[in-house]
């Protein structure tokens, strides 16, 4: 019962935080929703809370981040990124409040359809876990290559898995000096804040600042309120057309299947094909937007659920190597075969699931319909972009240092600095690297062993 | 005299533009909080005998956050959004937003004729006059009333 209530609470709470990140243009998914969870994790909650905020901070992000993207066409996180084009024609037409609302109930929509649906797709595939997990390595490296080979860096990305697992394994060897044991968090938190660091870093140097350098602050656009009066929790099925409805139905279920698959490319994939069903420029607008933020949610549910309860536990897919890894791995509490599937059954997955559904949206929807472009202006004008770097920066250094003292920071910023030239400069882009993470221990034994016959 | 080259102001980091002086002090203040909460929290906590020790710690990261928070909050009040922010919105030609959507009038005009009637009550709704005046007069969606309601627009 006590648990049930504390999930209560951590999904509204959680609901509340990261509708708040979400308003927020830029922030990204994984780098703002991994260290508090880490937070939870080693501060030793249960595992339906975990589940339960998990859900509710995916579901209040994914609708609020729509606010930024539909009044001033600015992404509110990178899985906004795809919505951007179709956010800045509703503008021009003068309805950024229907792209919002869109948008918004979409994304409910996605999430109601999705929950299900991964459930169903989990059990469908869980008694494959035991032998997934046993080749989990192989898994990890044919993921990472996939993946690297899907981003734009191709072929590049692909030959860099191999280098930079070297590189981390060779860390993880220093951390064993050091500290005694490996690293997690020092390792995927230097990685989320490599292109930040490859940024601040390159402003040091005389002949690269003048290319970050700028003479004038950014320009946002900010659109004007609608004067449409609607209740305080409107129907979202009521906010979509029929053909909206079904079209989202469909696309969750593709996202759960596929959910390995990078969630930023099911999003532009689920965009692109429903806008050849629609001619009329409206009616393509409005239905793009509604099935792009009901895949984006639909896939991070299902990401997140069917690794958890189908595959025993093993990170497999965007969303587990990256905004969720922490309920898949976080030394010393959980491990590959050791973690939050181990702790839940099929019934907590319905209970906590619904649980943070209801949580994450009860202040982000309401949010979403009503006070969008007020909250917007506030965020926009009251905190500065330097107050939030600070606020991470101070997260990350204390995160690290929990793990391995200083010497986590250390490894934290080093690999930050080689990870942030890999991303911004060649596009081979964080989410590659994350899996390499996981691959790297399989690669270097593979290596280690080749090295032992080809002397 | 060796002339100093000019550099901007700003900077872009992280999609956004933050002054580089102001950004490291904001910094600083944040991370010296953090640690200060946490590693005062930790040594109080691990004080506490009936706590296990590895759940101390764990708190310790809680204590650490409102550190992190009190930080970030004293450097929003120092450090003002360096974002302009335009409010004012004009109408715009149709023709130019179909351009950026990658159609054309004619396009357009075609596809409204066979919309659904749920699709022109949402128009309606929004009072996208703009687009429903491009309905062809010789299929069911036509309604006059549009194009009069533009014509007074434009009127007006």
């Amino acid at each position: 019962m006590t648990t049930i209530l504390l999930a209560i609470l951590a999904a509204v709470v959680g609901g509340l935080l990261y509708t708040l990140v979400g308003i927020i243009p830029g922030t990204d998914e994984t780098a703002t929703m991994v260290p508090i969870t880490i937070i939870l994790v080693l501060a030793g909650a249960p595992a339906g809370v975990l589940f339960a905020w998990e859900i509710g901070i995916i579901v209040a992000m994914q609708i609020s981040h729509t606010i930024p993207t539909a009044m001033s066409a600015l992404p509110g996180s990178t899985m906004a990124v795809p919505m951007v084009l179709n956010c800045s024609i509703a503008k021009r037409l003068g309805v950024p409040h229907m792209s919002m609302r869109k948008m918004a109930a979409g994304s409910l929509v996605g999430t109601i359809f999705s929950l299900p649906l991964a459930i169903v797709v989990a059990l469908i595939l869980s008694p494959l876990g035991g032998i997934i997990s046993s080749y989990s390595g192989v898994i990890f490296t044919v993921c990472a290559l996939l993946i690297a080979y899907i981003s734009s860096a191709k072929w590049g990305a692909v030959i860099a898995v191999v280098p930079f697992a070297i590189f981390i394994q060779a860390l993880q060897r220093i951390a064993i000096e050091g500290h005694g044991s490996t690293v997690f968090t020092s390792i995927f938190m230097g990685i989320t804040i490599g292109p930040m660091i490859y940024e601040l870093f390159g402003s040091l140097i005389p002949s690269r600042r003048k290319q970050f350098a700028k003479d004038e602050p950014n320009e946002t656009w900010l659109a004007p309120d609608s004067k449409q009066k609607i209740s305080f929790f409107p129907n979202p099925f009521k906010q979509l057309t029929k053909k909206q409805i079904g079209l989202c139905a469909g696309w969750s279920a593709v996202s759960c299947v596929g959910f390995t698959m990078s969630p930023v490319g099911m999003t532009v994939l689920s965009g692109e094909a429903s806008a050849g069903r629609c001619k009329e420029l409206y009616d393509r607008v409005s239905t793009c937007l509604s099935v792009e933020d009901s895949t984006s949610n639909a896939t991070y549910v299902a990401g997140f659920i069917i690794p958890l309860l189908g595959l025993g536990g093993v990170a497999v897919g965007g969303v587990a190597a990256g905004p969720a890894a922490p309920l898949f791995a976080c030394a010393p509490r959980f491990e590959i075969g050791n973690n939050m599937a181990q702790l839940l059954s099929v019934p907590d997955y319905i209970l906590f699931g619904i649980i943070g559904l209801v949580g994450g949206a009860l202040v982000a929807y309401p949010i979403a319909m009503h006070k969008a472009r007020s909250w917007t202006e506030l965020m926009l004008r009251a905190i500065s972009h330097e107050a939030l770097i600070g606020a991470f920066c101070g997260l990350v250094v204390m995160l690290a240092f929990y793990e391995a003292g200083i010497l986590g920071v250390f490894l934290a910023l080093t690999i930050g600095l080689v990870g942030g030239f890999l991303h911004t400069v060649f596009g081979v882009h964080t989410g590659v690297q994350f899996m390499t993470y996981y691959a790297s221990g399989w690669i270097v034994t593979k290596l280690l062993a080749l090295a032992a016959i080809l002397v | 005299m060796k002339k100093e080259e000019h550099v901007g102001k700003y900077m872009e980091v992280w999609g956004d533009t933050v002054v580089p002086k102001e950004l490291a002090a904001s910094a600083a203040i944040c991370v010296v909080l953090t640690m200060i909460f946490f590693l005062g929290g930790r040594s109080l906590l691990l004080g506490i005998e009936s706590l296990d020790p590895a759940l101390a710690k764990g708190y310790s990261l809680l204590v650490g956050i409102v550190g992190t928070f009190l930080g970030a909050t004293i450097a929003a009040k120092k450090f003002k959004p360096k974002r302009r922010i335009m409010v004012d919105f004009q109408e715009e030609n149709i023709e130019d937003i179909l351009k950026a959507a990658g159609m054309t009038v004619e396009e357009e005009r075609e596809a409204l004729r066979t919309v659904s009637p749920e699709v022109i009550k949402e128009m309606e709704d929004l009072e996208l006059y703009s687009l429903l005046s491009l309905i062809p007069e010789d299929c069911a969606n036509y309604k006059p009333e549009y194009r009069q309601r533009t014509a007074k627009k434009e009127g007006q």
